[in-house]
C-alpha cells in the first residue's frame, strides 16, 4: 500500500514535467485572429512543443513590410514544398502585437493556391484529431485541404 | 383483393411512415439519453467546480506556486486535456496536451461544456477574489469519455434499432403483398372456375337432351342398319360403299354423345403404378391402328416412375394426339421426366400451330377451330388432368407446331 502511494506521488510529481510545457503565451487565441499575406523569408524547424516533435516555423515579410515569425505544424505533418520566396497568405492566431516579435500560430495556410487546414475554430491541432490525449496525433498526413 | 397501384402507394407509404416514425421515436429517445447523461456531466463538474474553489482558495493564500503546483498535479491526470490559471483575464499558468490547445471561454463560467475533434469537453472554472480584490480563476477542461460512449452506444443503438424496425416492416409489407397477390390469383381461379361451371351447366343441359333426343333414334337407325346390311348385294360395290359411311357416321354421332356425356360427369379416378413402358408402347400401337399418318415417337426418362389412372391417362393422350393428327402433324413427340416429385409429359407436334388469339380458348368445351373438330377432345383432356390432379398448358407459335405440357 505504501509502495503504491509512493509511486502515484512520484506520478504525481514527474507527470508534469514529462508532458508538453508551453510558454503561459504561447496559445491559440481565437478572439485575436488576422489574415497575412506575404513572402517566406526564413524557414525554421524549432522544439516549440517539446522534444516530441519539429514545429515549422516560418518568417513572412507581409505585404506592408512588418515581419512575422509563423508556427506551421509538425514538420511531418506538411506535404507541401516551401521555400524561401514563396508567397503564403496566413489565417492565424496573433499572439505577439506586429512589429519584431509579432507571433502568429496558423490556422489555415495557402501555398500556391492550395489551401492547408490545420487547427479547427478553437485551435485544435488536426495532425492530433485521431491520435491520443498526449498530443503525439496519429501521424497519418496531412489534414483537409481544397482549391481555393 | 386485386393489388391495384393506389394500394400499393399507401401500403409503401404507410411503411414509410412507420418507419420514420419508428426513427423519430428513437431518435427522441436518443436525444433524451444524450441530454440526461450530459445533466450528469454537468452536475458532476459543478461539484467539481465547488472542489476546485475551495482547494484553490486554500492555496491561494500560500502564494501562486502551490496553486501552479496544483493544477500541474490535475493536468496529469489522463482525462485532462489544459488546465489554466488566469489573473485579470491575463494568463498566469496554463499547460495542454494538444500543441497550442487552450480553448478558454470568454467570461468564466463555473461549468461549461463544447464540442471538439476528440468529443465533447467540459471546463470547470473556479473564480476567486483576494482580499485587494484581484480575480483570479482556475480552468480544468477535461474530456469526459463517458458522453462519448453513450453518444455511441445510442448512435449504434438508435441505427440498429431503425433497422431492425424496418426489417420488420418490410418483411410485414412483403408478407402483406405476397397474401394480397396469392388472395388475388385464387379469386381469379374462383371466377374461373365458376364460368366454367356454368358453362359446363349448359352444356349438361343441352347433353342430356342431345342423349334423350338423340341416342335411342340413333341407337334405332343403327339397329336399322344392321337389319339391312346382310341383304345388301356384296357385289354391288356403290351399296357397299355408302354402307360403310352410313355405318362410320353412325358410330362418330356415337362417340360424340359419348364424349359429351364424359364432359359433364364426375370421372372415377382410379390410381396405380404405372409401366410407362408398357403403357406407352400400348398407346403407340393404338395411334399407329388410327392410320392417321401421324407418326408418334416416346422418349422416356430412365427411372421415372408414375402413380396415376391408366385408364383415363390414355384417353388425355388420344385426345391430344388426335388433335395433332387433325392439324396435320405428321409426327408426334412425347417426353416424360420428371423433377422435384412432379412428372413432366410434354406432346410436340409438327402441325400447323395454334393461332395466338385462339391458344387461350384452346382448352374450351365447343371450341375448335379445325373444320372437322368437335371442339370436345381437349376440354375433356383438361377435365381429366385436373381431375388427376395436374394441370396441363399449351404453347404454340403459328406454322411452328404445337406443344401440350402436363404437369403431374
Amino acid at each position: 500500500m505504501s509502495k503504491n502511494r509512493f509511486f502515484l506521488a512520484a506520478v504525481l510529481l514527474l507527470a508534469p514535467s514529462l508532458l508538453p510545457q508551453q510558454s503561459a503565451f504561447h496559445f491559440f487565441d481565437p478572439k485575436n485572429l488576422v489574415d497575412i499575406q506575404g513572402t517566406v523569408q526564413r524557414i525554421d524547424l524549432e522544439e516549440t512543443y517539446g522534444k516530441r516533435s519539429r514545429f515549422l516555423v516560418l518568417t513572412v515579410m507581409s505585404a506592408d513590410r512588418v515581419p512575422y515569425r509563423v508556427e506551421i505544424c509538425p514538420q511531418w505533418f506538411l506535404e507541401n514544398d516551401i521555400a524561401v520566396g514563396m508567397k503564403i497568405r496566413i489565417h492565424g492566431s496573433l499572439l505577439a502585437e506586429a512589429g519584431e516579435n509579432a507571433y502568429l500560430i496558423a490556422q489555415e495556410i495557402s501555398l500556391q493556391g492550395e489551401r492547408i487546414a490545420l487547427r479547427d475554430r478553437r485551435g485544435f491541432p488536426l495532425w492530433s484529431q485521431h491520435g491520443s490525449m498526449d498530443g503525439s496525433g496519429s501521424r497519418k498526413g496531412p489534414g483537409r485541404r481544397g482549391k481555393r | 383483393m386485386k393489388v391495384s397501384a393506389r394500394y400499393i402507394a399507401v401500403v409503401v407509404a404507410l411503411s414509410l411512415a412507420s418507419i420514420a416514425l419508428f426513427y423519430f421515436l428513437n431518435l427522441s429517445n436518443r436525444r433524451a439519453v444524450e441530454a440526461k447523461a450530459m445533466d450528469l456531466a454537468i452536475s458532476e463538474g459543478q461539484t467539481i467546480e465547488k472542489v476546485l474553489g475551495k482547494a484553490a482558495s486554500g492555496l491561494l493564500g500560500q502564494g501562486d506556486a502551490p496553486l501552479i503546483r496544483f493544477m500541474d498535479e490535475i493536468f496529469a491526470n489522463d482525462q485532462v486535456i489544459y488546465v489554466a490559471i488566469q489573473r485579470s483575464g491575463r494568463l498566469l499558468h496554463a499547460a495542454s496536451k494538444y500543441e497550442g490547445y487552450l480553448p478558454l471561454g470568454g467570461d468564466p463560467q463555473p461549468v461549461r461544456t463544447f464540442r471538439s475533434p476528440l468529443g465533447e469537453i467540459i471546463e470547470v472554472s473556479a473564480t476567486l477574489r483576494d482580499r485587494s480584490g484581484l480575480e483570479t480563476s482556475a480552468h480544468i477542461g477535461y474530456f469526459f469519455s463517458a458522453i462519448e460512449e453513450i453518444r455511441r452506444a445510442a448512435k449504434r443503438s438508435l441505427l440498429l434499432l431503425t433497422l431492425l424496425q424496418a426489417a420488420i416492416v418490410l418483411v410485414l409489407v412483403g408478407f402483406l403483398f405476397s397474401f394480397n397477390r396469392q388472395m388475388g390469383r385464387k379469386e381469379i381461379e374462383i371466377q374461373k372456375e365458376k364460368e366454367e361451371k356454368e358453362k359446363l351447366q349448359e352444356i349438361s343441359l343441352i347433353t342430356a337432351g342431345i342423349n334423350h333426343e338423340i341416342r335411342n333414334p340413333l341407337h334405332s337407325l343403327y339397329l336399322s342398319y344392321q337389319m339391312l346390311e346382310p341383304r345388301l348385294d356384296p357385289a354391288d360395290a356403290d351399296a357397299a360403299f355408302h354402307s360403310q359411311a352410313l355405318k362410320r357416321e353412325i358410330k362418330r354421332i356415337q362417340d360424340i354423345i359419348e364424349r359429351f356425356s364424359t364432359l359433364t360427369h364426375s370421372l372415377p379416378v382410379r390410381k396405380q403404378p404405372i409401366d410407362l413402358a408398357q403403357f406407352f408402347s400400348e398407346r403407340q400401337a393404338a395411334w399407329a391402328a388410327l392410320e392417321t399418318g401421324t407418326r408418334v415417337t416416346v422418349e422416356l426418362e430412365a427411372g421415372a416412375r408414375l402413380v396415376s389412372d391408366r385408364d383415363l391417362l390414355a384417353q388425355v393422350l388420344d385426345n391430344i394426339v388426335r388433335n395433332a393428327a387433325e392439324a396435320g402433324a405428321r409426327s408426334v413427340a412425347i417426353r416424360l421426366f420428371s423433377r422435384r416429385g412432379t412428372v413432366h409429359l410434354s406432346v410436340r407436334d409438327d402441325g400447323q400451330g395454334i393461332k395466338a388469339e385462339q391458344l387461350k380458348f384452346i382448352f374450351d368445351p365447343f371450341m375448335s377451330f379445325k373444320s372437322r373438330g368437335s371442339g370436345i377432345g381437349l376440354a375433356l383432356a383438361r377435365k381429366i388432368v385436373m381431375q388427376l390432379g395436374g394441370t396441363i398448358e399449351a404453347a404454340s407459335v403459328e406454322g411452328r407446331g404445337a406443344e401440350f405440357r402436363i404437369h403431374l
